[in-house]
């Protein structure tokens, strides 16, 4: 190779990782390349305004209001985003395969569109445990992450001013300890259901641990933030917060594409570049194990192209990226395969979920989706023997569980009820709902993976992942534990008739598939994402944790993605 | 099959004044916005043809046609500040003759996207709207249509019979008049709610079990007793 490479870093996904750390690299003065999959922008790169109102006729036109109601893969030839119950289309695998298959599904799905998933997260923004990262030794599960809770503290703290979140110093101190840094912004106000749930849950234990309603950190405005608005309480975070007053990647793709666009823009910084409709088909690699070249094919196109640079990063999550891997040098094998782990530990956190009526109104539908939740079962020596959970308490009555309210308006419709009397019953009936989803912590396993089917993506020729996913048992121990806990806490308030749903549903985490650690043959990273067998290929976001806690992954997500920023900026200052 | 006039003749003001009558009995209010009307109706007849009816794009036209001249009496509101009012006609005519009716997911399987009722049986629901309550609670409970109509006007849609699920959503400019977020007082659901912390509160209008005489009823009654 002769010519100098045009990019200084590849970054495969304009998603959450992909746009952070192009923002992050381009203030630093290094020349970016993004590619995504999607169309799209829905912002204005000249002035930054927010162009999402199509998004929003798509959830109004939508018959299902599922995560990727507004998403369609612009420009893909094959079928839409899935439902959970039906993911063929993306999914190989006899349990995606056979209708009468019994086996565990790996359930949840992604956006392929610019920006990523962020556009219909929650915006729950909880740290791990300190315990988390050392769960091996402390607990003799999962194996110890390569850093440590105070490796990751004051990054914890800047990906808390990046997103925007708002939280409670107090109680997050409880068991993530913040030496004083406080939140940007004061805590979403609680909803009156979470105000009359702390009253009445007050002195509650379970096993010998407080339970506590406390208001969850989220990456939503409690107050004028980015120059985005507060928090209107339009009751739609998924799929589609209608003002971005929830964090969402754009926030972070804008300032990369347009550095004028970011407040603390530096002298010296280069705008990314950004290929849309960019399928990425492979990595090609010199005899010294560098990586040379990134292949992508444009949706539609005949033929893939080539992009050089001298870093690349996989910012495309954790069943992405196993894919590319293991499709790049396929007939040797793939790539970073010393460890023989890719692909391999694929989690998400399986959702259990409870519900009744409490003997009194509580007003659900209004606010955002869930404004609090139960963190102090998260952690505990019990962690030896069952999975931990966090408790999400929903804004939304039953929704999820009964499509609240239409499967109530269907019911009393189906009763010959009509007119006044009709609305009087319906507010009675869904005015009283209680949900809570248990987010239970699952151990990776090293036979749920990702690997390659024989079946060919239409439009890209790139191998459909196929999914072979295991619920462990100590996932299932913490289910059993949460149905314990979710039938003490409904009963006392006033239900009489508390409900499980029996199956387990996903939670839109994709993680595990790409472990990282110190020791290359157990890992397939270090630290910072960068391979163990490819010194300039480095790999991001959930798909690198070898635990994941109880809690939602994305404020980690972000801490590791500009510690990650650091180091590659420091090593481009070094070099 | 021989050409038809679309929706066999039943897309006409005479019927959509039957609808409205149905529709006026059915949620006891006799003041529903003409142009809700136009699109729930809309919304019935299109929910109400066979996947099997428009195969395709040449198939579409006629019924799009015809519903474009019928929404375009009474007008849209342009709540996504199209370019051209006449926009929010256009779009939801297109939204709802979509050909064979396909799931918007485009996977094959067998997904209710036709409501369970036919346009002969909006023609005989609609000739016969009775009068009394008893008869009214009765229709409801035999006749899909009917439910059919009362589920537009609370949901801005066709509810299947499963948990309730969306079968056939009414044009988006509607979405946010679905009236059971006021019945719950909660907030439409993507619509762009009141106020930072308007959550944390009860909302003005309590909700009672309709089995008690509750606070609500007592002041209703009160204040028809003043009158």
């Amino acid at each position: 190779m002769s010519t100098r490479p045009k990019y200084d870093v590849v970054i495969a996904g304009a998603g959450f990782v992909g746009s952070i750390l192009a923002n992050k690299l381009g203030q630093a003065g290094i020349k970016v390349l993004l590619l995504d999959y999607g169309d799209t922008l829905y912002f204005d790169p000249k002035t930054g305004a927010d162009q999402r109102q199509p998004l929003i006729d798509r959830v109004f036109a939508s018959t299902s209001h599922i995560p990727n109601a507004a998403y369609w893969n612009e420009g893909y030839p094959g079928p839409q985003m899935p439902y959970e119950d039906n993911l063929r289309p993306y999914y190989r695998g006899p349990a995606y395969e056979d209708p009468n298959s019994k086996l565990p599904k790996f359930q949840s799905t992604y956006a392929k569109v610019i920006g990523g998933t962020t556009w219909h997260w929650l915006g729950t923004s909880l740290r791990y445990v300190p315990s988390t990262f050392r769960e091996r030794t402390l607990y003799g599960r999962g194996a110890d992450w390569p850093l440590t809770y105070q490796d990751l503290e004051s990054w914890y703290w800047e990906a808390e001013k990046e997103i925007g979140v708002s939280g409670d110093d107090a109680s997050a101190n409880l068991l993530t300890p913040r030496y004083g840094r406080p939140y940007p912004m004061p805590p979403i106000v609680q909803s009156y259901s979470d105000k009359r749930m702390a009253e009445r849950l007050a002195g509650m234990t379970f096993e010998g641990m407080p339970v506590r309603v406390d208001p969850t950190p989220q990456a939503r405005n409690s107050v004028p933030y980015q120059d985005r608005p507060p928090c209107a309480g339009s009751v739609n975070c998924i799929p589609l917060c209608p003002i971005q007053a929830k964090y969402d990647a754009t926030v972070h793709l804008k300032r990369a594409l347009n550095p004028a666009l970011d407040p603390a823009n530096r002298e010296g910084s280069v705008p990314a570049e950004l290929i849309k409709r960019a399928a990425i088909t492979k990595l090609e690699v010199d005899g010294s194990g560098k990586v040379t070249k990134l292949w992508y094919r444009r949706v539609g196109d005949a033929k893939d192209v080539a992009v050089e640079g001298k870093e690349f990063v996989l910012a495309i999550h954790a069943i992405e990226i196993p894919r590319i891997l293991l499709n790049s040098q396929r007939e040797s094998g793939g790539l970073a395969k010393t460890s023989g782990l890719v692909g391999c530990h694929l989690m998400d956190h399986n959702i259990v979920i409870a519900y009744g009526l409490a003997d009194e109104p509580l007003y659900p539908f209004r606010g955002p989706l869930s404004t609090s939740g139960i963190e102090s079962l998260r952690d505990g020596w019990f962690r030896r023997d069952r999975g931990a959970f966090r408790v999400e308490i929903e804004n939304i009555g039953t929704q999820w569980a009964e499509n609240s309210p239409f499967g109530q308006l269907n019911a009393l419709l189906a009763k010959g009820l009509y007119g006044k009397s009709l609305e009087r019953q319906l507010a009675w009936d869904v005015g009283r709902q209680v949900q809570i989803d248990g987010l239970i912590e699952p151990e990776g396993q090293k036979d749920s993976t990702v690997t390659l089917s024989d079946d060919l993506e239409p439009g890209t020729g790139v191998p459909l992942p196929k999914i072979s996913y295991k619920i462990d048992d100590y996932t299932l121990a913490g289910r059993v534990a949460f149905e314990k806990f979710s039938t003490q806490m409904l009963r006392a308030l006033g239900c009489d008739d508390v409900q499980i749903v029996a199956d387990l549903k996903g939670a839109g985490h994709l993680m595990g598939t790409c472990r990282m650690g110190t020791n290359p043959r157990l890992s397939v990273t270090d630290g910072f994402g960068r391979t163990h067998d490819h010194p300039n290929l480095w790999l991001t976001g959930s798909a690198l944790f070898p635990t994941v806690d109880a809690a939602n992954p994305t404020l980690t997500i972000a801490a590791m993605t500009l510690r990650t920023a650091d180091h590659l900026v420091r090593q481009f200052q070094h070099h | 099959m021989a050409a038809t006039t679309p929706f066999d003749g039943l897309l006409q003001d005479d019927w959509l004044a039957k609808f409205t009558r149905l529709s006026s009995l059915l949620l006891e209010d006799d003041a529903l916005p003409p142009w809700l009307a136009r699109a729930y109706y809309c919304t019935l007849l299109a929910g109400a043809l066979p996947p099997s009816a428009l195969p395709d794009e040449a198939a579409t036209k006629p019924y799009q046609d015809a519903i474009r001249k019928f929404l375009a009496v009474t007008g849209m509101p342009n709540t996504s500040n199209l370019p051209d009012a006449t926009d929010a006609v256009t779009r939801a005519a297109q939204h709802l003759a979509p050909i064979g009716n396909l799931s918007p997911f485009g996977h094959n399987a067998p997904f209710p996207y036709a409501a369970p009722f036919s346009l002969a049986d909006v023609r005989a629901t609609l000739a016969n709207v009775p009068a009394t309550p008893e008869a009214l609670s009765k229709l409801l409970v035999a006749s899909p249509v009917a439910r059919g109509v009362i589920a537009l006007w609370h949901s801005a849609a066709l509810l299947g019979d499963f948990m309730g699920y969306y079968i056939k959503t009414a044009p988006v400019e509607t979405y946010a008049s679905a009236r059971v977020w006021n019945a719950i007082g909660g907030n439409p659901m993507g619509v762009t709610g009141p106020y930072y912390g308007s959550w944390a509160y009860p909302p003005a209008v309590p909700v009672a079990d309709p089995g008690s005489a509750s606070p609500v009823t007592l002041v209703l009654r009160r204040k028809r007793s003043a009158l």
